[in-house]
């Protein structure tokens, strides 16, 4: 599974870009990672390469934001939600099987929900310098078109 | 003769109801503070939906209470239609409609954000545009152009965290409760501001909290032995400093001699003084509501929903909740 090194934010907003170019209506994108770790900025390129002309903002408080690109794509931020059960009960399952990209920050707290098919994670973690990206459950074909 | 207006909020953390004379006598502002989130360490949005459920009606008899009224006599119904959590919203602003239908008066829908900036003018009810409106709380971060009311001009916003969102998670990296806003400033008074946290600048009358968030956790990672009170009064400074910095450029640009400042950061002392000593400075009257009106109330929207009234009237049952929209009339969608 490929694991890159970002050196800047927009280094890593390009690397969302590439990897989002790819993705087709029903994909689930789960990002996980600490507080200030860039799942937001990743986001802002992961709709830039969806399409998406809007500015990005942190949906932690609305949960979540929807947005107009290719397809649709919807920006969740699960950390103000603390289980899967409220993740239901607030309707979000309905999005994971949709006709859109979801990309889900703080996934972690709505694991055992995300459709195991078409799920890619992506976990994010702060180096010295820049950042760590690892990405699990990506086709191996868009993986070397990106090498 | 009077016109009472009932205001009802349930957007976000807050179920609240209100009632408004004549759109600037508050009668009554009933805020309930669903302190049960304190315990999740940020607003639980299913249990905030459920709160609302089962708050709203008891929050609107006691905002009718306190405004010794029956319900019989109320002219209008005003509640939050956006922008929000969805599953908040479509409690109000349902319970709003059915008010309106079962009492046979007219129904007016609020931009939540819309409220905030009718916060000022229940504070000064002389108050007439134009002037620059200020909205700084959890979920926004808006500097606009209140031409008139009712009218709009938005000059920026952020471009990744609200100003309060950067406090909350701030307070969240510090290890202190929630809502953090309240916990920084406290904080903060015990100690020194002697970390310099670069805030990124966005450009134009933009902002962006997203990076002083992580300078706040970079240098705590690097300084495990760190004073938390020096933290905590770096990055209130650092904050504030971008807040002022944007004010004055906007009052430059615009050359507006009045700034209304509101939404549940405008509850924050040390911006409170600082903007103060702009406006000191750059000659313009500055307004800032109690706090009470600062954070989340119906009595805004109360309010707005007067003005709206007065100038648009009734709006009709299908309009609908809205998790996100711009500070804009109904209509205009």
């Amino acid at each position: 599974m490929p694991v890159f090194e970002t050196e800047s934010p927009e280094a890593t907003i390009r690397l969302g870009e590439r990897i989002a170019r790819g993705l087709k209506p029903g994909a689930v994108v789960a990002f996980y990672g600490e507080l200030g770790a860039g799942k937001t900025t990743m986001i802002k390129g992961f709709a830039r390469g969806l399409g998406v002309r809007e500015m990005v903002k942190s949906p932690s408080f609305v949960i979540i934001t929807e947005y107009r690109g290719r397809i649709p794509v919807y920006h969740i931020d699960l950390y103000r939600i603390k289980s899967p059960a409220e993740f239901t009960e607030i309707g979000l399952e309905s999005y994971l099987t949709g006709d859109g990209v979801c990309l889900i920050e703080w996934a972690e707290r709505a694991e055992s929900l995300l459709p195991p098919a078409t799920t890619i994670r992506v976990k994010l973690q702060v180096l010295p310098a820049g950042r760590r990206i690892e990405i699990i459950g990506w086709s191996e074909g868009l993986a070397e078109e990106l090498q | 003769m009077s016109f009472f207006c009932l205001g009802i909020e349930t957007s976000c953390d807050e179920t609240a109801a209100s009632v408004v004379r004549d759109g600037v006598n508050v009668l009554s502002s009933v805020v309930s503070s669903q302190l049960v989130h304190s315990l999740y360490g940020g607003v639980v949005p299913e249990l905030a939906a459920r709160a609302h459920v089962r708050l709203i009606l008891p929050v609107v008899n006691e905002a009718l209470d306190k405004a010794g009224l029956d319900v019989s006599r109320i002219d209008l119904v005003a509640a939050t239609y956006a922008p929000g959590l969805l599953g908040a919203l479509l409690v109000g602003l349902p319970f709003a409609k059915g008010l309106s239908y079962g009492l046979g008066i007219p129904f007016v829908g609020v931009n939540h954000l819309e409220g905030h900036i009718f916060a000022i003018r229940l504070e000064y009810p002389d108050l007439k545009p134009p002037f620059l409106g200020v909205i700084l709380s959890g979920g926004h971060t808006e500097l606009l152009i209140v031409s008139n009311w009712c009218e709009y001009e938005e000059l920026g916003s952020t471009v990744d965290d609200a100003c309060g969102e950067a406090f909350d998670k701030v307070a969240k990296l510090l290890g202190l409760p929630y809502p953090g806003g309240r916990e920084i400033e406290k904080l903060a008074g015990g100690g020194r501001a002697v970390i310099d946290f670069p805030v990124p600048d966005p450009g134009g009358l933009d902002f962006s909290f997203s990076g002083l968030k992580t300078a706040v956790l970079y240098y705590l990672r690097d300084h495990p032995e760190v004073v938390r009170a020096d933290v905590a009064a770096s990055f209130q400074v650092a904050a504030v400093r971008a807040v002022v910095r944007r004010v004055e450029q906007a009052v430059k640009q615009t050359g507006l001699s009045v700034v209304g400042v509101a939404g549940g950061v405008a509850a924050n002392g040390y911006l409170r003084e600082q903007i103060g000593l702009l406006a000191q400075r750059m000659g313009f009257r500055l307004l800032v509501p109690r706090v009470g009106y600062c954070t989340d109330n119906a009595a805004m929207i109360a309010a707005a929903g007067f003005e709206r009234y007065q100038r648009f009237g009734a709006d009709d049952f299908n309009l609908s909740a809205l998790a996100r929209t711009p500070i804009c009339p109904p209509g205009d969608l």
